[in-house]
């Protein structure tokens, strides 16, 4: 299983992550935003329902990852990873209601 | 002549699993005493020897080799007073890098009692007649040690066996240069590191203590860092921030950001407003990678701290009297990644005598498997139930509990204040105190 699947439709992409987001699995959620960024994907939904844990290193590849595109919207976050977003000042990129 | 190249000259998939699962540990390992002893015990296990040695050649910091050994099988003690192996004919294909030497039983062998004073093993020795060495090389070949496999019985290594040890041998050599690497590494960013952060003198009317831990694996130092800056009018700036990377990269890049800041905290004293100069500054130096910074301003004559942060979590208040408290509201995102619009807000906290406030980098709460948001109520919950008599003790009480002796597994920097008495303004501007 990977920790982290890109479908791209157009310059849409829906970003899935999975498991644990810490330094084991970094590298494969860079690879997948390289991969978004290559195909001019403008607007990144990143779904982290399935995330059980995320380290400071996911919150990092989150925030360059929404200096990069138009638009980064997170969606179905566990509510311990919003608060961490938020503490961390990624809170505005949280989708409210969105799925 | 070696009694070589008999039998099968290939392995079976058994033989390669255990070769396979060898390679896959020792390649994984980055300390040199870890990597040498599970290399001993490996080859004495995968061919059935009674015992092994693994002598093998350690750089100190000038570059000097001197010869050390792991063993397996035997006890230390086996090995008291024994002398290194000698400049023997037996010994000299394994020590000079020529070729692996096989012997049913090495007291029969041609090149066996040859050279003085010993002519053969020391009398003090453990029986050997089973008799198998080969020696660890890089690629550019040179001989990095050599690993001899011993039984008091004859003829107990066959070719498999010899192959099996050729192949741990060269698992040996990537391990053994990859902690040899990793070591130094470790310590340029060690020096590096210990050179950049500052150390901190009395400062009257309020006790500031400082803690830098590298993380546990190896001592690896990452980006973390603080600073404690006395301003002209007298009040105090703080920081405490977290350049993203590890080792010498992140230490050499935390050096730059740390200087960026502290010139823009002289300039611009509102914290959020010094914190958004850096954040442009580093766009501007087309610097990659986030950081993460909490910058906070210290009024010695108020007892307030204003307190800015980017991308960093809230400190901790630990009220004299009261609960304890994670300083509320959101911060703005990370700088140096193009995330912020404007400068991060700045919020005024005031503090009473005796009341401390801490800033800590992630690695004090982040914990693989654990919420950090669990970490932080347990920190703050640990916090309640002791009375604090200083902040000194406050940081060696958090480490001690939540990163233990040995480090955690990231890095941690903290900066705990704690104002004693108020300081009435003097009139004239104090020297900088910084070393």
């Amino acid at each position: 299983m990977t920790a982290a699947d890109l479908e791209v439709t157009g310059r849409s992409a829906r970003l899935v992550l999975r498991g644990e987001i810490d330094l084991l699995t970094i590298g494969e959620v860079k690879a997948a935003v390289a991969t978004a960024k290559e195909r001019h994907v403008t607007e990144l939904d990143v779904d982290l329902g399935l995330v059980d844990f995320m380290d400071s290193s996911g919150l990092g590849v989150l925030a360059t990852a929404a200096a990069e595109v138009e638009r980064l919207r997170i969606v179905a976050a566990p509510i311990s990873v919003i608060r961490i977003l938020e503490m961390t000042g990624l809170g505005d990129f949280i989708a409210i209601g969105a799925d | 002549v070696e009694e070589r190249n008999q039998g099968p000259a290939s392995l079976g998939p058994d033989a390669l699993h255990q070769l396979h699962d060898v390679g896959r540990t020792l390649v994984a390992d980055l300390d040199l005493g870890a990597v040498v002893q599970a290399v001993v015990d490996a080859a004495r296990r995968i061919t059935g020897a009674a015992f092994g040695v693994f002598f093998h050649e350690v750089l100190d910091a000038a570059g000097d080799s001197s010869t050390h050994f792991a063993l397996s099988g035997v006890p230390r003690s086996a090995f008291d007073g024994m002398p290194l192996p000698g400049r023997t004919q037996l010994f000299a294909p394994t020590f000079l890098g020529q070729h692996i030497v096989r012997h049913d039983d090495v007291t029969e062998a041609p090149t066996y009692g040859r050279t003085a004073p010993h002519h053969g093993l020391p009398a003090e020795h453990l029986p050997v007649r089973s008799y198998l060495a080969a020696p660890v090389l890089t690629a550019a070949g040179e001989v990095l040690g050599g690993l001899l496999l011993g039984h008091p019985d004859p003829g107990r290594f066959d070719a498999e066996d010899e192959l099996l040890l050729e192949g741990i041998a060269g698992y040996a050599s990537i391990a053994v240069v990859n902690a040899r690497q990793h070591r130094a590494q470790t310590e340029i960013a060690h020096t590096l590191q210990h050179a950049m952060l500052p150390t901190v003198g009395f400062l009257e009317g309020v006790e500031v203590a400082v803690r830098y831990l590298p993380a546990a694996r190896q001592a690896e130092v990452g980006g973390d860092w603080y600073d404690v800056l006395p301003l002209a009018d007298g009040r105090l700036a703080l920081t405490v921030g977290d350049v993203a990377g590890h080792s010498v990269i992140a230490a050499a890049r935390m050096g730059v950001v740390r200087n960026a800041l502290s010139v823009h905290v002289l300039r611009e004293v509102d914290p959020g407003r010094s914190l958004f100069l850096l954040d442009e500054h580093l766009r501007a130096t087309h610097q990659p990678g986030f950081v993460t910074a909490v910058q906070a301003v210290f009024d010695r004559e108020r007892a307030t701290v204003d307190v800015a942060r980017a991308g960093h979590l809230p400190p901790l208040v630990v009220p004299a009297q009261g609960e304890p408290h994670f300083l509320d509201g959101n911060p703005s995102p990370p700088l140096g990644v193009g995330l912020l619009r404007e400068p991060p807000p700045t919020v005024r906290v005031q503090l009473e005598l005796g009341d401390t406030m801490v800033f800590y980098t992630d690695g004090l709460v982040e914990r693989r498997r654990t919420p950090t948001d669990v970490t932080m109520s347990r920190v703050r919950d640990f916090v309640r139930n002791r009375p604090t008599r200083s902040a000194e003790d406050l940081c060696d009480e958090l480490l001690a509990e939540f990163i233990g002796r040995d480090g955690g597994d990231d890095d941690v920097a903290m900066l705990a204040i704690r104002p004693l008495s108020l300081v009435p303004p003097t009139g004239h501007v104090a020297p900088a105190e910084r070393r």
